[in-house]
């Protein structure tokens, strides 16, 4: 009867933590899930404000570079087209773009001494450096967290808790090499410009 | 957005040019935003310029509104071919077959552009055919919605295990209690003995509540300090202090942040116990650098799990060094009794400057900041109600590996403990009945 009774004991301790670390593993999926949404959503914050210090920096620039208004435009128009997307597909396609057409801005700047030394357009330039870092900065974390995720779901004995709940992995944020191209494509096909 | 002639819901069309634009699936025609006609006409300039001077022809019935805004449409003729454009968004709304005499119209750049209007069309029947088909697929799925019907059944089952079980051993104690007496009177052991009964239960549910905050730590990636968002956030840095070099209070070492605990022996012989008489943290603020920036932390509340640990009691052979008794008599604590010297534990742990700590928190917004400071300006790590804060000066991993071997120790501990304390009461107090 002592053991029947210590046997019993231990199989509530069996079952109680059983249950409880059930319930342990789905709370930490469901927190890491949440996590990766909340990565991403945090780089959509930056990204958005990186946007906002565009027409700033087009207004700078448009007095000094005004026979470079087809780059100007192409930020502009870049901007509008994130602005426009819906889907995250959409908007990594847009944010291609605008990378694109705000890198090409700043280099063709370098040819503009006066532009260089305005103040404003130093202060513009240096905000959307820092907002450039902290974008990389928040891409990086993103991956860290999506991989956290797919590792725990991939590990045993969450694997099992994971398939019950219907999680599955999650892709890493990479940049289409197709879009990449595509963007290219784009710049190559447009007519040159006369030279002034 | 509709189509301006049937109202069908225009599709989007990728393009090697444009992110997309959107076309009309029963081929009535396609929708440029504000500048995309430049990316798929030669010259570009003279389209401008021929735009710009062409009149607006006067509508034979009343236009629809600009499907992307709203606004007004005018009708234009540029170089024979009608299109609509919007005052307010500058977008155009192209009729069938207008884009392609646009392109063919406006040649003459450096390198040519041809368009294939009839393949736009055609790919917007294809999209429009296939629902699942029209949104591209995200590259990142929304935020899971986790399916629980596995996860309730198999914790129904458990709970109904349990319940099944528990009644089993209850009814197996009510018969041992019904054909058993107590073998001799309870004593202090036996006291001790129900004491472990409990708390082998409380240390098997103090091991799964270490096992959440070990896997908390495990679920957060390490931030950048540049890239700190608000919420719960995880960063590792070297420490300074905000404000003057603090001093470790019972050492004099220097420190930013610093805990101590003074206990009194109390009693004597066999009821000889250590009394806590004084606690505390240091309260002043520090700051977190890493490699890309300077962070707060206010470290109010935060559970401090540190390396340097010092500890210091008198007794009958040797009394408390003279810092430590400085450091008593700053904390208010009187080291002598009245015929003799109080026998004080000193504890004291605390963290350097420069030493490399992780921190647990959660990241504010800092209402003394300026508005537009850089992110790690605006914020500062503090505590949370609902969070767990920890500031330690050991890694992440150290601080893992430690919490895992704690709570192996007490899940499997506890229900021991518990066990061995009950076969303990069963064997030596309790026998059976006649």
């Amino acid at each position: 009867m002592n053991s029947m009774l210590i046997v019993g004991i231990l199989a509530l301790f069996l079952i109680v933590g059983i249950a409880a670390y059930l319930v342990g593993i789905y709370n930490t999926l469901v927190r890491l899930a949440n996590n990766v949404s909340k990565a991403w959503s945090n780089i959509d914050v930056v990204l958005k404000q990186r946007h906002d210090e565009l027409p700033k920096l087009v207004e700078v620039c448009n007095s000094y570079m005004a026979h470079e208004r087809d780059t100007l435009e192409a930020i502009t128009k870049a901007r509008a087209a994130y602005q426009n997307s819906t889907t995250i597909d959409d908007k990594a396609k847009a944010e291609n773009q605008v990378a694109g057409a705000l890198g090409r801005l700043l280099a063709v700047a370098e040819n503009y001494p006066d532009l260089k030394a305005n103040q404003e357009f130093l202060h513009v330039q240096e905000r959307i450096s820092a907002l450039e870092s902290t974008i990389a900065d928040r891409r990086e974390f993103y991956n860290d967290s999506v991989n956290l995720y797919n590792i725990r779901i991939a590990q045993i004995p969450d694997l099992l808790v994971a398939q019950q709940i219907g999680f599955t992995a999650k892709p890493l944020l990479e940049v289409p090499q197709g879009d990449r191209e595509d963007v290219k494509l784009a710049f190559a096909n447009r007519p040159q410009r006369p030279k002034a | 957005m509709n189509c301006l002639q049937c109202q069908a819901t225009l599709v989007e069309i990728p393009t090697p040019e444009t992110p997309q634009i959107d076309v009309c699936p029963k081929g009535h025609g396609l929708w440029l935003d504000a500048g995309e006609i430049d990316f798929f006409v030669e010259n570009y300039r003279a389209l401008q310029a021929a735009t710009d001077g062409a009149t607006k022809a006067a509508a034979s019935t009343q236009l629809a509104p600009c499907p992307r805004c709203g606004g007004l449409l005018d009708a234009k003729t540029v170089s024979g071919v009608a299109l609509l454009t919007c005052s307010s968004c500058k977008g155009w709304w192209l009729p069938q077959g207008s884009f392609t005499r646009l392109n063919e119209t406006y040649r003459g750049g450096s390198a040519p552009i041809h368009v294939n209007e009839s393949s736009f069309y055609a790919r917007a029947v294809a999209r429009a055919s296939a629902p699942n088909r029209t949104q591209p697929r995200p590259v990142v799925p929304p935020a899971s919605t986790p399916r629980l019907e596995g996860l309730l059944f198999w914790l129904t089952f458990l709970g109904l295990s349990l319940v099944l079980v528990g009644f089993i051993v209850f009814q197996v104690a009510k018969r041992t209690a019904a054909t058993v007496h107590p073998s001799r009177a309870p004593d202090e052991f036996f006291f001790w003995l129900i004491l472990g009964v409990v708390g082998g239960v409380g240390l098997f549910v103090y091991g799964f509540m270490l096992n959440q905050k070990k896997r908390l730590i495990e679920s957060i990636p390490t931030s950048t300090v540049r890239s700190l968002a608000v919420g719960l956030v995880e960063v590792a840095g070297s420490v300074q202090p905000d404000g003057p070099i603090l001093r470790a209070p019972f050492s004099g070492a220097p420190s930013v942040v610093f805990s101590y605990k003074v206990e009194e022996r109390q009693g004597s012989g066999k009821n000889e116990r250590w009394e806590t008489i004084a606690h505390g943290t240091s309260d002043q603020p520090i700051f977190v650098r890493d490699d890309t920036g300077t962070v707060l932390v206010v470290p109010l509340d935060a559970e401090l799990i540190m390396k340097n640990i010092n500890t210091y009691q008198n007794d009958w052979l040797r009394s408390l060094p003279p810092e430590t008794i400085a450091g008593l008599t700053r904390l208010g604590i009187d080291a002598g009794g009245w015929l003799a010297h109080k026998t004080l534990r000193c504890h004291e742990s605390f963290i350097r400057t420069g030493e490399t700590v992780y921190v647990l928190g959660t990241a504010r917004e800092n209402p003394a900041a300026d508005a537009g400071g850089e992110n790690a300006e605006r914020l500062y790590i503090g505590s949370s109600r609902d969070e767990a804060f920890i500031i330690s000066d050991r890694s992440e991993k150290e601080l893992l590996s430690r919490l895992r071997w704690q709570v192996v120790a007490l899940l499997f501990g506890g229900p021991a403990l518990t066990v061995a304390s009950l076969m303990a009461i069963l064997t030596w107090y309790i026998k059976p009945g006649p």
